[in-house]
């Protein structure tokens, strides 16, 4: 059978699963409703939404991947292009992957088995499944561009297609940030190892990452201006920076790279440690900056963990690569036979078993169907001024449901004290206290899934989620 | 070379030219000190070098001037270093266009620098004579002049001129101070450097000029392994220290950043597309910044409007005012006494405080400052807008 064909049908198969996964739920993640209200305004006026009247904070959204889903909308029913487009973006990583793979082993086979064990990447599914998130058009954009700044040399189309790509990473997600290190790593390898015939890599490296560089500051100029170097983590109130940046364990990064692709990425990093192959090096930049940006806490962890657990797979390629070679010298059979069977075994039961709950967790991420019935409540019951105070998490699809103003999103980048408004939220949300202060004097209504006894607080709306109206002003 | 420089005066003119026939026609409000000086020639000038400024602006429209000035500048620059890229990132810096858009002394001595500068790098030693003329007009800028020489003679292996110009400049403001005892280093401002809308890395694109300039230093090094180049980096915080510095540095900046432009306009390239797509960020960064500050700088500002025809008649004659920055250059326009003084803390003694300095009035733009109980006389209905309240008299 062909590649290509191949390839196809892995993408088809991960479509397919991805798509199963969807049939499960039916709401989407709390993350989509940010990308679901931009797709929206882009409907209504062309344009995405900056200046957003609901919220405290400044939006500052990279537009690619929303306008994207926005020309979706006029082929298909709007949710199904909500479904559908991240999907169809998400499973073009495997393709990406079967080719980076290729590139590093030169081997067909290998590159298929590196393919299909992308697909087995459970952080990565609950990352882009039901997420609408602009991950699904990064990574994959970030692994294509990788593979092409190897076979830089080659062709004047790989040229014209890795500015293209360069200029659509950097249009819809920072992590093109993350590109600008890799390539310097990269380069600080292969200066290390004194590559020669490097002088094309070398051009597009620096003008990438002066190009990348100062795009961003000049995209995010006033929040760094507002912030400083905590605009960095958009300045996330210190209380929740941990949820967000914190430290993995050996274990928690051993499952969700899968234990036989960590193994074999492991091996390949100790075979090819000191590789010349550009292509292995900057895998290697690849894997080493996320794990740096992890560790000093530039890099969310989840987003991080996925970008390793996706550096490893044409990494392990290369290492089942070394492992045949050796295989082959010792000329006993039953052994290679172990050896296959240990591995598919170990994965089997580590990356596919991951992958199995991780289907199962990301339908019980997804918003309740009570809280969508709150919030539209809150739209038929509500003055358009009141402002609403719920779990940050579903603050977007209050927006959007209910076309209210919220005390609190997802993004702190305004110039209203994160820190502030993050414990006062959370002093009603999670301890169910009613402070009597100006702030809680701007809450209108509370939605929550227990309510709070508080003469304050008068229940309008009570079921699974119910929604309080505050009287003292 | 002359449509670099046609550039930078034509950005200066709109400015200048978009802003005067508002009722707000400078971009700043130290500015307004100048305006006063020339709307009222009896009023005596509070120093020697703001009197010569005084005449100066005089001559003709200061607008003018302005232009004039600027224009000079940048021919004086263009002799310096005859390079079109250099002429277009300095000429389309906020820092040029911050200094040639304000009526102050600034905008004279940097010319003066300049012109000193470029006749001292064709040769001419007897541009020495410009470090006096800067030293009366202002300390801190004839410190700046004889760093500058400084620098030029030593990267021209002039050691005894170096002696010379730093003897010139040290005897100048020695002499400065004996002859006017009010004469100090006040413009001193420790820090400038970090002074974003100054150094315009608000715009964004001179932090590009920034990455140009570490580039086409590296080139610079490599290609003379000339060690007073070396010697020559810590001038650019330390002429930044100095509060007028920021459009020197910027020349130094774009010095070097020239140098790495026209390296990538004339590499060879091995990815070819990449030398247009280059030259045309370079370009386009170059004019994002200059638009973004013409835009800043031609703006009138609504709360100041108000604020002046408040200052206008709103004072009573020989009101002591405590003013911060925002404000004082206004104030001293109408010849409203303008003090200086540190607000206490605690808000119980703020009254006592300023009463014993003779201040009646504290005018400021803070939203909720801790005198927010005194009496407010006045205040403008916009957003971060000028607020005047009344010292209340408290028995001591």
């Amino acid at each position: 059978m062909r590649p290509r064909l191949i390839i196809f049908l892995i993408c088809l198969a991960a479509l397919l699963l991805r798509l199963f996964t969807i049939a499960q739920s039916p709401t989407f993640a709390p993350e989509a409703y940010e990308t679901m209200r931009q797709v929206e305004h882009i409907r209504e006026t062309g344009l995405p939404l900056v200046n957003d009247p609901l919220s405290a904070q400044s939006l500052r959204p990279l537009p690619l991947f929303p306008y994207l889903v926005a020309f979706g909308t006029l082929f298909m029913p709007t949710n199904l292009a909500y479904a559908l487009i991240p999907n169809i973006l998400a499973v073009l990583l495997h393709a990406a992957i079967f080719f980076l793979a290729l590139e590093l082993t030169n081997n067909r086979s290998l590159a298929i088995i590196a393919a299909i064990g992308s697909v087995f990447v459970p952080n990565y599914l609950t990352l882009t499944t039901l997420t609408v998130s602009s991950l699904s058009l990064a990574i994959p954009l970030l692994f294509f561009i990788l593979t092409l700044f190897i076979k830089l040399r080659k062709s004047k189309v790989h040229r014209g297609a890795l500015l293209a790509l360069t200029i659509a990473l950097l249009a819809s997600h920072p992590i093109s940030l993350l590109l600008a290190v890799v390539l310097l790593l990269a380069l600080i390898l292969s200066t290390v190892r004194r590559v020669s015939g490097l002088a094309i890599q070398y051009e597009y490296a620096v003008f990438a990452t002066i190009l990348i560089v100062w795009f961003h500051l000049l995209f995010y100029r006033d929040i760094i201006l507002l912030h400083g170097l905590a605009a960095i983590k958009g300045n996330l109130p210190a209380a929740l920076a941990p949820q967000i940046y914190g430290s993995p364990t050996l274990a928690a990064i051993g499952v969700t790279v899968g234990v036989v692709p960590l193994a074999l990425a492991l091996y390949a990093g100790y075979r090819e440690g000191v590789a010349k192959h550009p292509g292995i090096q900057t895998n290697i930049a690849l894997a080493a900056a996320t794990i740096l940006g992890i560790t000093l806490k530039l890099l969310p962890t989840a987003i991080g963990a996925t970008l390793f657990a996706c550096a490893c797979i044409p990494l392990a390629a290369v290492g089942l690569q070394h492992l045949r070679t050796y295989e082959r010298t010792l000329h006993v059979r039953w052994i290679t036979v172990l050896g296959i069977s240990a591995l598919v075994i170990t994965f089997m039961l580590t990356n596919l078993l991951a992958t199995v709950v991780s289907v199962g967790s990301i339908t019980e991420s997804a918003i309740s169907d009570d809280a969508i019935k709150a919030a539209r409540w809150i739209q038929e019951n509500s003055l358009p001024q009141s402002v609403v105070l719920a779990d940050p998490i579903i603050a977007n699809m209050i927006m959007l449901e209910a076309n209210r103003a919220v005390f609190i999103d997802t993004k702190y980048t305004g110039e209203v004290d994160a820190n502030e408004r993050y414990d006062l939220s959370e002093t009603i949300l999670r301890d169910g206290r009613y402070p009597r202060n100006s702030r809680t004097a701007k809450i209108d209504y509370i939605i929550l899934k227990e309510p709070i006894r508080d003469d304050c607080l008068n229940t309008v709306y009570n079921k699974e989620y119910s929604v309080q109206k505050t009287l003292c002003r | 070379m002359r449509y670099a420089v046609i550039l930078g005066i034509v950005l200066v003119t709109l400015i200048l030219y978009i802003r005067a026939p508002t009722a707000d026609p400078w971009p700043d409000v130290a500015s307004y000190e100048m305006v006063g000086l020339l709307e009222n020639s009896e009023r005596e000038a509070p120093s020697a070098g703001l009197e010569i400024t005084r005449i100066i602006f005089g001559l003709a429209p200061p607008q003018l001037i302005l232009v004039i000035l600027a224009t000079i500048a940048l021919f004086a620059a263009s002799i310096l270093r005859p390079s079109e890229p250099f002429i277009v990132i300095l000429a389309a810096s906020p820092a040029f266009l911050i200094t040639f858009t304000q009526l102050g002394i600034t905008p004279i001595t940097i010319t003066l620098t300049l012109i000193a500068a470029a006749l001292l790098v064709r040769g001419h030693t007897w541009a020495i004579i410009s470090i006096p003329f800067c030293v009366a007009l202002d300390a801190a800028s004839g410190i700046l002049a004889g760093i500058v020489l400084v620098a030029i003679s030593l990267r021209q292996s002039k050691y005894f001129l170096a002696l010379s110009v730093s003897l010139t400049t040290i005897v100048s403001c020695m002499l400065a101070i004996t002859l006017d005892p009010g004469f100090g280093l006040t413009p001193l401002t420790p820090f400038a450097f970090i002074r974003a809308e100054a150094l315009g890395i608000a715009g964004g694109a001179t932090v590009l000029t920034v990455f140009l300039a570490i580039i086409g230093f590296v080139l610079a090094y490599r290609t003379s392994q000339n060690r007073t180049l070396l010697a020559l980096l810590p001038l650019i915080p330390l002429v930044m220290i100095l509060e007028h510095g920021a459009v020197i540095a910027t020349t130094i900046l774009a010095f070097y950043a020239a140098n790495a432009w026209e390296y990538f306009a004339g590499r060879q390239w091995s990815f070819t597309e990449l030398r247009d797509i280059t030259l045309i960020i370079l370009v386009c960064s170059v004019l994002f910044t200059a638009a973004i500050t013409v835009r800043e700088r031609a703006t009138p500002n609504e709360e100041r409007i108000e604020f002046m025809r408040f200052a206008h008649s709103g004072f009573p004659a020989g009101s002591n005012v405590l003013a911060d920055d925002a404000s004082e250059g206004i104030l001293l326009r109408e010849g409203i006494v303008v003090s200086e003084a540190n607000v206490p803390a605690d808000p119980s003694f703020i009254a006592s405080s300023l009463q014993n300095r003779n201040i009646q009035y504290v005018v400021t733009r803070q939203p909720n400052p801790n005198y927010d109980h005194f009496q407010k006389v006045y205040s403008n209905h916009f957003t971060k807008g000028y607020a005047v309240y009344e010292v209340p008299y408290v028995n001591n």
